[in-house]
């Protein structure tokens, strides 16, 4: 064919093709969890999740309602599921703690998203950032909070048994790798207990730094098997293995409230941040104490900002709600919008480093306290 | 933010339309392909690690999205090549030349779509269907030939 031709056809090909739609980036990113024109930085602090910093678009939606307060959020965090303390008389989840029986965290393939799962042996199913079609509307744009499901023993055991049969189980810690040119843009990793012990899956790594085997095209079926089970699993367990299959806002118990400053400084001076009656709960707590680098992903790779240090304190949520009551002037850290907890922020940042920050974290039956696990 | 992130909206801006006309020969229509292109992108925000560098960036792209095309298809064990339907076209434009492409084997027309359609080079078409060039100037010449037959001369040929 000459080049005549090929100019030809494709002039035919562009009369038979349809109209494309508008398109707008700002989905784009809302899809992929990040808030249009949002700085992301991750922070180094042991068992602390990745954390993003201001979110601008957001801040904009804030004041775009008539408000910068944290009553402005608050309205927002309201519909569907609920982000930081739930609403006063609500009942907490029972029993207050439980054997995890499964962890997962990722991007998932089947319903998109990046979030987490907890399973534990009493039946609970906790997810958070999970996207889903039986997930009903989200705290806000970016979080669905922490929601609840819950099997019968023996659909704990049928998703458990499940998982086992994909064969990708069977050795203690699985890591596979896919072939960066089979267009698979989706991680995870799960975390299971099985005969008394944790073996551990992971997948979707393709970086050259990552060691472990390329799946398998039958492998990576099983990981999508894998993958629907823990993310969508109301959508493959039959209903006889649910006691509650609708999801349901998780009521916490305790909550961990953590006070985050950078560059690191003394708890006392963060107390003093506080107002007073905010200031007296904490006073009284054991804080642990936790310190981390803060890190960006540039260009040229990642680099690390500074250093920041966590104080947290393990309280019951009447604790929290009084030391949350007296911030409600503060305003709001955005930096958590997307994720499951409330948080405020009790001084500007220094340096272009991270402001101060206190917030408010449901703690897991199984006492982890992040959504970031 | 990533290092690819002004890279991919970049690209999104100038090409997500021949993304959803292409994905519409998946997905079946250019609406529910427009969902699928956002959803592609959005994957490669979030998993731009791996992105190795060493081919086209639109070309990993395009292979996430055919993925989450087919996967949204609830065709998930199907290869690239096995999917274009030509339903979302309209025909009435050119019923001669709709009723030809229904004609080609799917991994023809596959090649034929990302050609006219998608506007890739032979080795951008490679880049997607992980085959070489040559393989594909050979499925293009067969399927140019097998067009040719059903069209008119004065249709194909000046």
């Amino acid at each position: 064919m000459t080049t005549y031709d090929d100019n030809l056809l494709a002039a035919r090909f562009a009369t038979l093709a349809p109209e494309p739609l508008a398109g707008d980036w700002n989905d784009v990113l809302r899809s992929a969890g990040m808030a249009p024109a949002s700085r992301r930085r991750s922070r180094g602090l042991s068992g602390r999740r990745r954390r993003f910093l201001v979110v601008l678009a957001a801040m904009a939606l804030v004041a775009a309602l008539g408000t910068a307060t944290a009553l402005g959020v608050r309205a927002l965090i309201l519909r569907g599921g609920y982000i930081g303390l739930p609403p006063e008389g609500a009942t907490p989840s029972g029993p207050e703690t439980g054997e995890l029986v499964l962890r997962y965290k990722g991007l998932s393939a089947t319903v998109g998203g990046e979030g987490w799962v907890w399973v534990y042996a009493d039946g609970r199913i906790l997810s958070t950032g999970i996207r889903s079609s039986s997930v009903p509307g989200g705290a806000n744009k970016l979080s669905s909070g922490v929601s609840e499901r819950r099997l019968t023993p023996e659909g704990v055991e049928l998703l458990r048994s499940e998982l086992v049969a994909t064969g990708l189980f069977d050795r203690r810690g699985l890591s596979l790798l896919f072939d960066p040119h089979a267009g698979v843009a989706y991680w995870g990793g799960v975390t299971l207990r099985r005969g008394g012990r944790l073996v551990s899956l992971d997948w979707g790594c393709s970086s050259p730094r990552c060691e472990g085997a390329t799946a398998t095209r039958e492998q990576l079926l099983k990981i999508r098997r894998v993958d629907a089970l823990v993310t969508d699993p109301a959508s493959v367990l039959p209903s006889s293995a649910w006691v509650v299959r609708e999801v349901r806002p998780y009521v916490p118990s305790h909550y961990n409230v953590c006070m985050t400053t950078s560059p690191p400084k003394d708890a006392s001076e963060l107390l003093s941040l506080l107002p007073a009656p905010a200031a007296d709960v904490l006073r009284g707590k054991s804080l642990s104490r936790s310190e981390g680098d803060i890190v960006e992903a540039r260009e040229a790779g990642i680099v690390v900002l500074g250093r920041a240090v966590n104080y947290c304190a393990k309280l019951t949520t009447e604790e929290a709600r009084e030391v949350a009551e007296p911030l409600s002037g503060f305003a709001p850290d955005l930096r958590f919008y997307g994720e499951a907890a409330l948080a405020y922020q009790l001084a500007e940042a220094v340096d272009n480093l991270d402001p101060t920050s206190i917030s408010f974290d449901p703690d897991l039956p199984d006492g982890g306290f992040s959504a970031g696990g | 933010m990533g290092p690819l992130d002004a890279d991919l909206e970049d690209l999104y801006r100038r090409r997500h339309g021949a993304y959803q006309v292409m994905l519409a020969s998946v997905t079946g229509s250019v609406e529910s392909a427009r969902d699928v292109v956002q959803e592609a992108f959005a994957r490669a925000l979030q998993y731009q690690h791996g992105y190795d560098g060493q081919r086209s960036l639109e070309g990993w792209v395009w292979r996430i999205a055919f993925r989450v095309a087919i996967d949204s298809h609830g065709s998930h064990e199907l290869a690239v090549d096995e999917v274009p339907e030509v339903a979302f076209v309209d025909e009435s434009r050119d019923p001669t030349l709709a009723a030809a492409v229904r004609e080609l084997p799917p991994q023809r027309r596959m090649a034929i779509f990302l050609r006219y359609f998608a506007d890739l080079s032979y080795a951008e078409i490679g880049e997607v269907l992980g085959t070489a060039e040559g393989t594909v100037a050979a499925t293009l010449s067969q399927a140019h030939r097998q067009l040719s037959a059903q069209l008119t001369p004065n249709e194909v040929v000046a």
